[in-house]
């Protein structure tokens, strides 16, 4: 790359910071994060470009994407409307595979209605921080990872749901499960040891691994976009999401894939993936969930199991939140609110003695407004507890 | 789109970079390398496994087990013993893979 | 009559009156339950709009809810209130009154006297947090915390027991200020009508 070129991409980077220079936070460890950005702006500004060999010029190319992104994510995380709700609820998720001092969470709602995701771009690449450390003495105790949200559904609480699925990809890439399961799965299926069921259940969700043509492209071909490792990790976000919301992300499911048949290159099925999950759920023996099983706990030092604790509570019916009284049970919070979506919503209105109609909006907004207020409430007395003990 | 930009590409390029700087003499890029290196060696020599391999590195390492196995095999289990030779041998192996081998 | 600590806190026991959360029993005085400020605000904005249009004259040009922006704090964080501001907030507590008790709020003296006003009546049977209009009075701004216990209710009985839900509701389990709804009211409708037939419409 040309030193020119570089000097485009900085001076790109220089226009953004004149903005973004005097944002504020109210959450002390983005300000240190912005602060550790200064300082790295302030050590550019210094260097003379034209004067690098193609090496350092590589190495400034890729910090200053790194500081681009960076400042993407802490302007976003400026607004203020954050959906605060779901990501404590996220980030409960998060805790039990993960240490949270580890991340810094923000928030973007984008204009795309099947926007959720994570986005872990400064997540997983230790060599850049270790870069920066040793070319400006910057060291990052913490790391920003950006939840993705459609604005027009940041309320939503029924179809956040999504966003548990999305936190299993997010596990994925930081323990690279699907890695080890690709490679262990392969082994299995060219071994030729396994028993008749084990192979059937195997080709069941994987139909293209009964021929042994593509088994031997997929073992010399590992890429972490092709159709077999794409199915692996959405079969892995499935099973990691119903750990918290039990079959509340199959509801959605066949909501948005209008419960496609067919595998694509980056889906399995929509049968299958149900089918998967409420195999785990019902505790049904299952030689490919078990391999699972296995893998994930080998590597995280995690059982998968139900982590989620069911709320038994009549509440929502009656208008008024849930008492919320462990992190578990926020989890619960989101099959709660989808059994009584998918009940009979005349059950609302003799518990509550209301003498009209109810639309279907109203309890779209009823139920969402319930959600929120009983995460909400939780997240303030927990909060206020640990104020008045310290 | 013009272009999609891919983390373990990035990874990918810096560590080419380090190796690079670690070959013109710049020893504090050294440990980086060498803890890549010396994680490789003991995927293959059998002391660790995909359990627990360093997962930030994990594509690297197993692609460069997959590239020369034999060399890292007979690795010395003491970085310190790895120097420019070790670091221009990794580095000439990463220059022959195939454009789809460096995702 | 007015209830007082020993009733409130019977009702509360027997969860015919809900609030929550309640987060120091304190809050519950003698004739009075205080309420914080929640964390929640609706602040008016300089759009296209030339006034807030309360009325169904005007082809609904002049929508009501561009008029408003949402912006959220945290608990401890502080609000700017600046002056002849109106805002719409809400309390930290979610209500459910019982059918035959009515709320009157006010402020809480100490913020009475920097200068913020607010008056509303909660019908009996109301759910929802308690959507407030803050207006500052004075010459400065006003710097309030979230959470902070503001505005205070007294609860009355009425002479015999309402179904709030015996007709439909615009607001039913307000959690957030909801910019008002006014022009849903059939009242306009039929203003609207008599407007038109006096301009030939």
């Amino acid at each position: 790359m040309q030193p020119k070129l570089l000097e485009l991409q900085f001076s790109q980077l220089q226009s953004e910071w004149s903005k973004a220079k005097y944002n504020n936070y109210s959450d002390l460890r983005k300000k240190e994060y912005h602060t550790k950005l200064a300082i790295i702006i302030s050590a550019l500004e210094k260097e003379n470009f034209q004067s690098f060999d193609d090496t350092e010029i590589t190495q400034r190319f890729h910090i200053i994407s790194f500081l681009f992104k960076s400042l993407e994510f802490l302007n976003n995380s400026t607004t203020s409307t954050i959906p605060f709700e779901i990501v404590y609820v996220l980030s409960e998720a998060l805790k039990d595979w993960s240490s949270a001092d580890e991340y810094i969470i923000v928030t973007s709602l984008i204009n795309d209605l099947n926007g959720f995701s994570f986005d872990n771009s400064l997540m997983f690449n230790g060599f850049i921080y270790k870069d920066i450390e040793l070319l400006y003495g910057v060291n990052f105790d913490k790391r920003l990872v950006q939840i993705n949200l459609p604005l027009s559904l940041s309320r939503d609480y029924l179809a956040n749901v999504v966003l548990y699925h999305e936190l299993g990809h997010f596990i994925d890439r930081k323990y690279e499960i699907t890695r080890v399961i690709y490679i262990e799965i392969l082994d299995l299926v060219a071994s030729g040891n396994l028993k008749l069921h084990e192979q059937e259940e195997i080709f069941k969700y994987f139909p293209y691994l009964s021929d042994i043509n593509p088994v031997n492209w997929l073992k010399d071909n590992y890429y972490p976009f092709n159709y077999f490792s794409n199915h692996i990790a959405e079969y892995f976000c499935d099973l990691f999401a119903s750990q918290y919301i039990k079959d509340c992300s199959n509801q959605y499911l066949n909501y948005i894939t209008l419960n496609q048949k067919n595998y694509s290159n980056t889906h399995p099925s929509t049968p299958n993936r149900i089918d998967f999950v409420e195999v785990f759920l019902k505790g049904t023996p299952s030689f490919l969930i078990n391999q699972y099983k296995e893998i994930i706990f080998k590597i995280t030092r995690v059982n998968v199991e139900r982590k989620e604790k069911e709320v038994d509570s009549k509440n929502f019916e009656s208008l008024i939140p849930v008492e919320i009284q462990e992190s578990k049970e926020l989890h619960g919070l989101f099959i709660y609110g989808w059994n009584v979506w998918l009940d009979d919503w005349d059950n609302i209105k003799s518990q509550s003695n209301i003498g009209f109609d109810l639309s279907q909006v109203k309890v779209y907004e009823i139920l969402n407004n319930l959600i929120e207020k009983s995460i909400g409430n939780f997240i303030v007395r927990t909060e206020w507890e640990l104020a008045k003990k310290s | 789109m013009l272009y999609s930009h891919n983390l373990e590409d990035e990874k990918i390029n810096l560590f080419t970079l380090f190796l690079t700087k670690a070959i013109q003499g710049e020893e504090s890029y050294s440990p980086i390398v060498n803890d890549v290196i010396l994680e490789t060696h003991k995927y293959v020599a059998g002391e660790k496994n995909l359990y627990n391999i360093n997962r930030d590195s994990m594509n690297i390492i197993l692609l460069l087990a997959g590239l020369e196995n034999d060399f890292f095999k007979n690795l010395i289990d003491n970085p310190e013993n790895y120097n420019k030779e070790t670091y221009s041998k990794v580095l000439d192996l990463l220059k022959q893979t195939k454009p789809q081998m460096a995702y | 009559m007015i209830l007082s600590k020993e009733e409130i806190n019977k009702l509360i026991a027997d969860k015919e009156f809900v609030i929550s959360p309640l987060l120091e029993i304190d809050q519950i005085g003698e004739l009075t339950i205080d309420f914080r400020l929640g964390y929640n605000f609706l602040v008016t904005i300089h759009s296209n709009n030339p006034f807030l249009d309360a009325s169904l004259n005007n082809d609904d040009k002049f929508p009501l809810k561009s008029s408003f922006q949402e912006t959220r704090r945290l608990l401890g964080d502080t609000f700017l209130l600046h002056p002849n501001q109106t805002v719409l907030a809400s309390s930290l507590e979610y209500i459910k009154l019982p059918q035959n008790v009515y709320a009157v709020l006010s402020m809480r003296s100490s913020y009475l006297r920097m200068g913020i006003s607010l008056s509303a009546i909660i019908q009996p049977g109301y759910c929802g947090c308690i959507s407030i209009e803050l207006a500052n009075l004075n010459t400065i701004p006003i710097n309030l915390t979230v959470g902070a216990a503001i505005f205070q209710a007294r609860l009355y009985y009425t002479n015999a027991v309402t179904n709030y839900f015996a007709k439909k509701r615009k607001y039913i389990c307000q959690v957030r200020p909801v910019a008002s709804n006014v022009n849903e009211d059939n009242d306009l409708k039929e203003l609207n009508k008599i407007w038109e037939s006096n301009n030939y419409k």
